[in-house]
């Protein structure tokens, strides 16, 4: 909402001070978001009094040549492109040389003297655009009477040069969409006096009968309709006044008629409109709703099929205007029409703004009716309308005001006294305030203060503060204008609790701090994925927005791999040739439909209405990383490497890889394994699926690293690791003794099975046997390898291990694995 | 005994020109070895008579600690002359490459979020989380939004495809996370201290706004909680995010679940409102810290708190602006991009 300070100064009878009112403002609930100087290019801008013209010797575009008296003897010839120079004695403004002006597309630049056409101009006569007074590019600015030759603009014309407030009105204030409710909210928190201003009375003569015009409403959407007839000698072009004042809060003048609308309502925040009273059939408007089959052409121009349950304004034929939101074509003003019929109403706002929604039209009238203006308001618009129209279009009124009300509307009633409790105040505030302050504070904002009796005022809100509904909304109110920053800060009492709505937020933050240890970076990726890239992972999502803002963001993702790998993709396609991703995050299953009561108990066990599971991704491609010795490509135990050292920072557990069930289809089939976790699954790690692959690279224009691992698993099976299942082993008195062993074995047979072979052979002193090195090789026995395997022998408690005790278990460990998977001794 | 003078005679000299350790064992050996000089002699002692006998043992005996002697010297010698090598020796470039693990990064959302958390998490408040998709109940509804208003426009909302003639309450991606808010209070009674943080979701996609972000939530409920206490807390919180000189200001706003509203302004950390041109402020001095107000009372009646014995205050807090000041990004959609390079930047 932009704001004229002038203007504001103009209400408020004096001019408290830019920064104080900026201030002020900004702390009251009304942030300014931005101020603009306007104006302060036209310092050289004069008066200059036309005393000859002739036509250009040589163009060939109509220019001509203008001699003009710019005052103290000074004239000058410039080239003048305008076919509306005055005659000699008619006044036009002049830019110098130096000057700064607009360009057509709004940005200022210098003016500097050119030949145009060959004759050198040393300034030229401005139109409104050029100088940022209006939005006419039409001709030249032409004065209405003569002003002195060489009179600067600023001095003929001050608020040629204003500040332009721009506001973030929250939607709670429709006041506020108005100057004089800024002006009032100012005046209250600057605590200067404020009163609304008054109307010179307006010409007014007796209606003839064919000045007679009746209302009626038969909608209760509309509770209030003011009316009254003018008659002008046709509309004309506003005053430069009106036309600088409209066009600085961004709308271009139209005519006086429309133009002392619009002021009307930047003024009071209440729209108004005006018809040609001799365009409504039979003098007569009605209220009431729309009819299935009727249709509105609207002054944008557009024909609108009306809906059920819109409301409209109609004459005795036809629909005029939907209400509230806009007028329609053909009964308003144009350039011939002499009766003007007046109309300022209330209309409900949620119904102008179910109109506007659906029609798609947000017009400065829906935008302050759907707010909630005023319902006192009508009759004070339409008073302030005839004293604008009848000051600057010269109209006189015909007959009587109209001013229908429904008596039954709740708009109309007066508004309940609420209770303000002085205790209350400092409870909610923390700062003690009188019960004077109270009321001088109230009272500034307009409320009226009708008792006080121990700790409890009872007070009125003020009809344009239809947000003020409770006690706390005028606590609010109270804070506002005592103002926040006396508030001063206040230490929590100790009260803290243990949080009811849990989730696993510790586990997801212990999970991210250990791949990120692990060398991964973390992404995060939008929760919905486009069903293309699901369709490339030969998946689907359960759930889906109803409203997208694009088909590419639609669905949500049923697993994190999709999204993960496209992020993953985006710095390939610039030439990175290693990828390291993970991912904590959400992922969406099936949407459950519940009822209202169902949705209480889902709601208290902290559900929501899709079943939801914290996932981990993850993604590496490329080379290991190694510096000084051979490239290596990483391969499926770099990826496994990570997932056991994941679960040994997070606890301690027991990560088992195999290759149980069906793989998914992003696996591939002979490079994927199942991780369970203490028997529990956890998750599966594959190399990509080349079918996925080629899709992936086709659908994302990628070319991915010639390794590319990927992997999902479950959060919540990570949940039982903790560090308070760990125990403290003391360490061991007796050394360790070692025996390595190389074995050839096919290999079909698993290589844990192998290790597993060797410990149940070697029996309890056995402690630990691990592989440390792996051979393929031709001059090997075809199918099978060579592992190397170290196993760690150990005595219970104190007990000293001889050679031949080791030795004899280690026989025995070779025996176990020859005798069930056939392995010899290399 | 004469060659007994010979041998003691010679011994010194005999480590003189030793190099190496095989050097310094054959030289000892010739002395002392299985078949050094002085073993051999050893050997003839039970030949000599009595009296002889004991005063050559205690040649012998001389003759030994003296080789023993010129050992140990010569191993000193030995390792001096090593030591000084190895020192001498030509220096490491110390400029190759470190053999570095890869060092992995948390994602500037987790870290800025993480370190809100603990800040709050320092002064007292447990952390409590929501799901992503919620009800219009717990959306709105209960937060006391008047349906049919204006206010609804300020967050755009993705619904869920339900099927048709469902009847239920609508399902959507939470627009915030005051949804934890009605959870945590429908969950037990006050005194209630939390922070919720998480992903929320608006239909909203341009420089500055995505459609999916970071929020996390404060809520305060106990008996005797007021405006000032919010803005102590919010006011400790700033300082420990941004450094102690900085001050925070309060200013009223709107939103539907809280009355009265305010933002809450922290005095910029980089210029102190001296710079206009400052990046950060952009010359205003201040920075958003974020919304917040005391929970209307509507919304503690529809979660079961008597909002006449109990009052409280919440706060919300944008965690992808608050990343964006504090890493100068540009643009918020590179939050989600998750280009490496950009990743590895931070
Ligand atoms: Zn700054």
């Amino acid at each position: 909402m932009k704001i004229s300070y002038a203007w504001i100064v103009e209400l408020l009878q004096t001019d408290p001070g830019l920064d104080r009112v900026v201030r002020a403002l900004t702390d009251g609930g009304l942030e300014v978001e931005h101020v603009a100087q306007v104006g302060t290019h036209l310092q050289s801008v004069c008066v200059a009094v036309v005393q000859s013209v002739r036509a250009h010797p040589t163009s060939k575009n109509p220019l001509s040549l203008v001699t003009v008296d710019l005052g103290q003897g000074a004239s000058l010839e410039v080239v003048c492109g305008a076919s509306n120079v005055p005659a000699p004695g008619g006044c036009v403004l002049f830019a110098p040389a130096g000057a700064h002006v607009f360009d057509k597309k709004g940005s200022l630049f210098e003016l500097v003297e050119k030949p145009v056409a060959g004759i050198v101009s040393k300034g030229m006569l401005c139109s409104e655009i050029e100088l940022g007074l209006g939005g006419d590019d039409n001709g030249i600015i032409v004065l209405d009477a003569p002003v002195a030759a060489g009179t600067p603009l600023l001095t003929w014309f001050s608020a040629a040069r204003d500040t332009v407030l721009e506001l973030n009105v929250t939607p709670n204030r429709p006041d506020a969409l108005g100057h004089l409710g800024v002006a009032r909210d100012i005046a209250a928190l600057l605590d200067l006096p404020f009163a609304e201003p008054s109307n010179e009375p307006h010409p007014t003569r007796e209606a003839t009968a064919s000045e007679q015009f009746s209302v009626q409403i038969e909608s209760d959407r509309c509770p209030r309709f003011s009316a009254a007839v003018m008659t002008v000698a046709g509309t004309t072009r506003s005053p430069l006044w009106l036309r600088t004042r409209l066009w600085r809060l961004g709308v271009r003048a139209i005519d006086s008629v429309v133009d002392c609308t619009n002021l009307v309502m930047f003024e009071l925040g209440q729209p108004t409109h005006v018809y040609d009273l001799d365009a409504i059939e039979g003098h007569a408007l009605t209220v009431r709703a729309a009819r299935s089959d009727e249709t509105l052409q609207t002054l944008d121009g557009k024909t609108r099929a009306l809906l059920q349950g819109d409301v409209v304004i109609a004459d005795a034929g036809k629909c005029v205007g939907l209400a509230g939101v806009m007028g329609g074509e053909g009964s308003g003003v144009s350039s011939g029409t002499t009766r003007l019929l007046l109309e300022a109403a209330h209309f409900d706002a949620s119904a102008v703004r179910r109109m506007a929604k659906r029609h798609d039209m947000h017009t400065d009238a829906s935008h302050r009716f759907e707010r909630g203006v005023d319902p006192q308001c009508p009759p004070k618009a339409l008073a302030r309308l005839q004293h604008w129209l009848a000051t600057v279009a010269g109209a006189v009124q015909a007959g009587k005001s109209l001013d229908i009300q429904r008596t039954d509307s709740v708009a109309l009633q007066p508004r309940e006294p609420l209770v303000v409790r002085t205790s209350r105040v400092a409870r909610v505030l923390g700062v003690q305030i009188t019960p004077s302050e109270i009321a001088t504070y109230l009272s500034r904002l307009g409320f009226k203060m009708l008792s006080h009796e121990g700790d409890a005022q009872s007070v009125r809100a003020p009809t344009h503060r239809p947000d003020v509904l409770q006690e706390i909304d005028v606590i609010e109110e109270i804070g506002r204008v005592h103002g926040y920053d006396k508030i001063h800060n206040a230490v929590l009492p100790a009260s803290g609790a243990s949080a009811g709505a849990r989730g696993d937020y510790a586990l997801r933050r212990a999970t991210r701090n250990a791949l990120a240890a692990s060398g991964l970076d973390e992404a995060v990726t939008y929760s919905f994925v486009s069903d293309r890239v699901l369709a490339d992972f030969a998946m689907e999502s359960s759930v889906r927005i109803a409203n997208p803002l694009s088909q590419d963001r639609a669905a949500l993702r049923p697993s994190l791999l999709p999204g993960l790998l496209q992020s993953a993709a985006v710095a390939v396609r610039y030439g990175e040739r290693r990828g390291r991703l993970f991912e904590v995050g959400t992922v969406f299953g099936a949407l459950q439909e519940v009822s209202r009561a169902q949705e209480l108990t889902e709601t208290r066990a902290n559900r929501g209405p899709v079943q939801e599971h914290t996932c981990v991704g993850l993604v590496m491609m490329g080379e290991a990383d190694q510096w000084l010795s051979l490239a290596r490509p990483l391969d499926l135990f770099d990826l496994k490497g990570v997932v056991e050292s994941l679960v040994e920072r997070l606890g301690r557990g027991t990560v088992v890889a195999d290759r149980v069930g069906e793989p998914p289809a992003w696996a591939h089939p002979a490079a994927f394994a199942r991780l369970t976790l203490d028997g529990e699954v956890l998750g599966t790690i594959a190399v990509l699926h080349p079918d996925v692959r080629e899709r992936f690279e086709a659908s994302q224009s990628v070319t991915l690293p010639a390794v590319t691992l990927v992997g999902e698993l479950r959060l919540s099976v990570l949940a039982g690791l903790s560090e308070v299942t760990l125990k403290a082993k003391a360490p061991p008195k007796t050394p360790a003794m070692v025996r390595d062993v190389a074995l050839l074995v096919a290999r079909s047979h698993p290589a844990a099975s192998v290790v597993g072979a060797l410990r149940e052979g070697a029996g309890s002193r056995c402690v630990r046997a691990e592989i440390f090195d792996r051979y393929v090789g031709d001059e090997l026995p075809e199918g099978t390898h060579s592992l190397a395997i170290s196993l760690v022998f150990r005595g219970a408690n104190e007990e000293t291990l001889t050679d031949v005790q080791v030795d004899q278990w280690m026989q025995a460990a070779l025996a176990r694995a020859t005798e069930t998977l056939g392995a010899t001794q290399r | 005994m004469e060659a007994l003078d010979a041998i003691e005679h010679d011994v010194d000299a005999s480590f003189l020109p030793v190099q190496s350790d095989p050097e310094l064992r054959a030289v000892y050996a010739r002395w002392l070895g299985r078949e050094g000089a002085v073993t051999l002699l050893m050997r003839r002692m039970p030949e000599l008579p009595g009296p002889e006998r004991k005063t050559f043992g205690q040649a012998i005996n001389r003759v030994k600690d003296k080789v023993e002697a010129a050992k140990t010297v010569c191993e000193q010698r030995l390792r001096e002359h090593a030591r000084a090598l190895d020192l001498g020796r030509e220096p490491l470039d110390v400029s190759l490459p470190g053999r570095k693990p890869r060092v992995g990064r948390l994602h500037p959302l987790s870290r800025m979020m993480y370190d809100v958390i603990d800040a709050f998490v320092a002064m007292g408040f447990d952390v409590a989380e929501g799901p992503e998709t919620d009800w219009e109940t717990n959306n709105f509804e209960r937060l006391g939004f008047p349906p049919d208003h204006p206010a609804m426009d300020m967050q755009d909302t993705f619904f869920l495809q339900q099927p048709d003639g469902a009847t239920g309450p609508r399902a959507l991606l939470r627009t915030h996370t005051s949804t934890v808010q009605v959870r945590e209070m429908l969950s037990h009674a006050p005194p209630v201290m939390i922070v919720a943080p998480g992903a929320v979701y608006r239909r909203d996609d341009d420089a500055t706004h995505s459609p999916m972000f970071a929020q996390i939530e404060g809520l305060v409920v106990d008996q005797g909680i007021a405006l000032s206490h919010l803005r102590g807390t919010l006011d400790t919180f700033a300082r420990k995010l941004f450094g102690e000189r900085v001050t925070t200001r309060m200013r009223g706003s709107y939103f539907p679940f809280t009355e009265p509203s305010v933002e809450l302004d922290a005095s910029c950390a980089l210029c102190g409102g001296s710079d206009p041109s400052c990046r950060m402020c952009k010359g205003s001095g201040w920075l958003e810290v974020g919304g917040a107000g005391m929970v209307h009372p509507t919304v503690l009646k529809n979660c079961g708190v008597d909002p006449e014995k109990y009052t409280g205050f919440a706060f919300g807090l944008g965690i992808d602006r608050l990343a964006m000041i504090r890493y100068q990004i540009p643009e918020i959609s590179l939050l989600y991009q998750n280009d490496v390079r950009f990743l590895e930047s931070l």
